[in-house]
């Protein structure tokens, strides 16, 4: 009976281990979003600055970057310059888009004065696009492959060996 | 125009499947639909209850599908389809979440089981001694042949227990699973906070019910301050700078996000502003003189400290604590 107890016990156990150490290996940020492996939801978002309307489904055929920022949101200062830099590195072949959500116009134009722009940002007004693609909080980046699928999404601020990795998911495709 | 459009394909392809709502309904139900869905930016609150701007959104979001004739089930399809099942406030019964519905079950039959066993051997033990069985007691002799009989019978009845018991459970619990479960009702308006309890939950009912409540918004944003919540100073103290932009206390917490960003400048024409409409704020004096330590200016900053304390000499040292906190923290 003990003996059988102490089998029973020390299986359950070792499986608690094996699923917790399986955890500990995961990036917490790197969010599974049930988007993942579906094509991106279509938007079509006025662009800061210009004023033009850009449509997501413009850029199909190369693989697409979208990061949802605000200038209230102290990470994404960390990981804008890391975002401009591959940018400026990968585009046209990579197009980079961000998306402004509750903030204003204003703001958004001074922030990217003062720290500079490489690629389109478009403004959710009525942050009906974050909703759509499941957005908690920001910064939080999408990468979608050349076909308009989305490959990966990641939460909080990007590095650049994380944002190397997920596009590279999104050109592999 | 096309952006709304866009927008109405990506919501879903399936045509609605009820009755377009308006008015009262539409209100009531939107309400409803909300309460089943979760905050993505609180803690454990739903849509319907989060005074947070995502919340609101979202909770539009629902309204305007409601409005168009979308179902609450296809409501919250298309959240899930976005968020994942974390957005609904209750699970549903399939996949890895069957398990958050079995396990419990499972367990306390397994439990039963346990306890039984074990009383089991017991039970039987003291069988023959029990003398409102007209079974007498002999302490020397082995049980006679019915004894026996009867501790088998008892041990055959105990392992039918065994079986019945963790099957009447898993019954009970497939029986109250596949019951049609009711609409939870719409958070009455008048009602007092369910969660009273903490103060950040009780202003947040109270800013949801009267939302131009500015007083309740700026004591939200300090103690979304105190929580290192930014998102939620600004988005409190935004909503009050857009409606009494000299509120000293929202322009101090303001400017508190302010230095978060790093937008230091900003910070210190905001605590200016703040201090010269109101002298007697303390923690507009402690920005102050934050930013001045961290310019590298100690006289400036132990002047603004100084004139806190002047104004709250009660406070002198605590202040002079915080003071001498910041002069190390600089370095």
């Amino acid at each position: 009976m003990n003996r059988k107890v102490l089998v029973i016990g020390s299986v359950l156990a070792a499986a608690l281990v094996i699923i917790l150490f399986a955890g500990l290996g995961k990036d917490p940020q790197a969010i599974d979003s049930p988007l993942i492996g579906r094509p991106a939801p279509p938007f079509a978002l006025r662009a800061v600055g210009s004023g033009e309307t850009i449509n997501l489904e413009q850029f199909k055929g190369r693989p697409v970057v979208l990061n949802f920022w605000a200038t209230w949101c102290v990470p994404c200062f960390e990981e804008h310059p890391i975002l401009v830099a591959n940018a400026r590195a990968l585009q046209p072949n990579v197009q980079f888009l961000g998306v402004v959500f509750q903030d204003n116009e204003e703001r958004i134009q001074k922030f990217l004065d003062d720290r500079g722009r490489a690629y389109p940002t478009v403004v959710d007004d009525a942050g009906k696009t974050a909703i759509a693609y499941g957005v908690g909080g920001v910064p939080e980046t999408f990468f979608l492959d050349a076909s308009g699928t989305i490959v990966a999404k990641y939460a909080g601020p990007l590095t650049d060996a994380q944002l190397q990795t997920n596009l590279e998911k999104a050109m592999k495709r | 125009m096309i952006a709304a459009l866009l927008f109405l394909l990506a919501v879903t392809t399936a045509a609605p499947k009820g009755q377009p709502l308006s008015g009262a309904a539409l209100d009531a139900k939107t309400t409803e639909v909300a309460s089943l869905l979760r905050c993505p930016v609180c803690q454990g609150m739903s849509i319907a209850d989060s005074p947070s701007e995502m919340a609101v959104n979202m909770k539009h979001q629902v309204n305007a599908m409601l409005a168009q004739g979308y179902t609450r089930d296809q409501i919250l399809d298309y959240f899930e389809k976005s968020y994942g099942q974390f957005v609904l406030l209750k699970p549903k019964f399939r996949g890895v979440n069957t398990l958050v519905w079995i396990l419990p079950i499972l367990a306390i039959a397994i439990g039963f089981a346990i306890v039984i066993k074990r009383l089991l051997p017991a039970a039987r033990g003291e069988g023959g001694r029990r003398p409102d069985e007209g079974v007498e007691v002999m302490e020397e002799n082995p049980p006679s042949p019915p004894i026996s009989a009867a501790a088998g019978s008892f041990a055959g009845s105990g392992r039918s227990i065994l079986i019945a018991i963790p099957a009447a459970l898993l019954a009970f619990g497939a029986w109250y699973l596949v019951q049609p479960k009711q609409t939870p009702e719409p958070p009455p308006q008048a009602a007092e906070p369910i969660v009273a309890v903490d103060p950040v939950h009780r202003l947040e009912e109270t800013v949801r019910q009267f939302p131009d409540n500015l007083p309740a918004r700026v004591d939200l944003a300090k103690l979304y301050f105190d929580r290192n919540n930014l998102m939620g100073v600004f988005e409190q103290t935004q909503y009050v700078l857009e409606r009494t932009p000299d509120d000293p206390r929202a322009l101090t917490y303001q400017a508190f996000v302010r230095i978060g960003m790093g937008q230091r400048d900003n910070a210190a024409k905001l605590l200016t502003r703040a201090t010269a409409i109101d002298p007697s704020l303390t923690d507009a004096w402690v920005g102050i003189a934050w930013i001045k330590t961290r310019e590298g200016l100690p006289a400036e900053a132990q002047a603004a400290i100084a004139e806190a304390v002047r104004r709250h000499p009660e406070d002198a040292s605590r202040l002079q604590r915080v003071y001498a906190d910041m002069q190390q923290r600089k370095n």
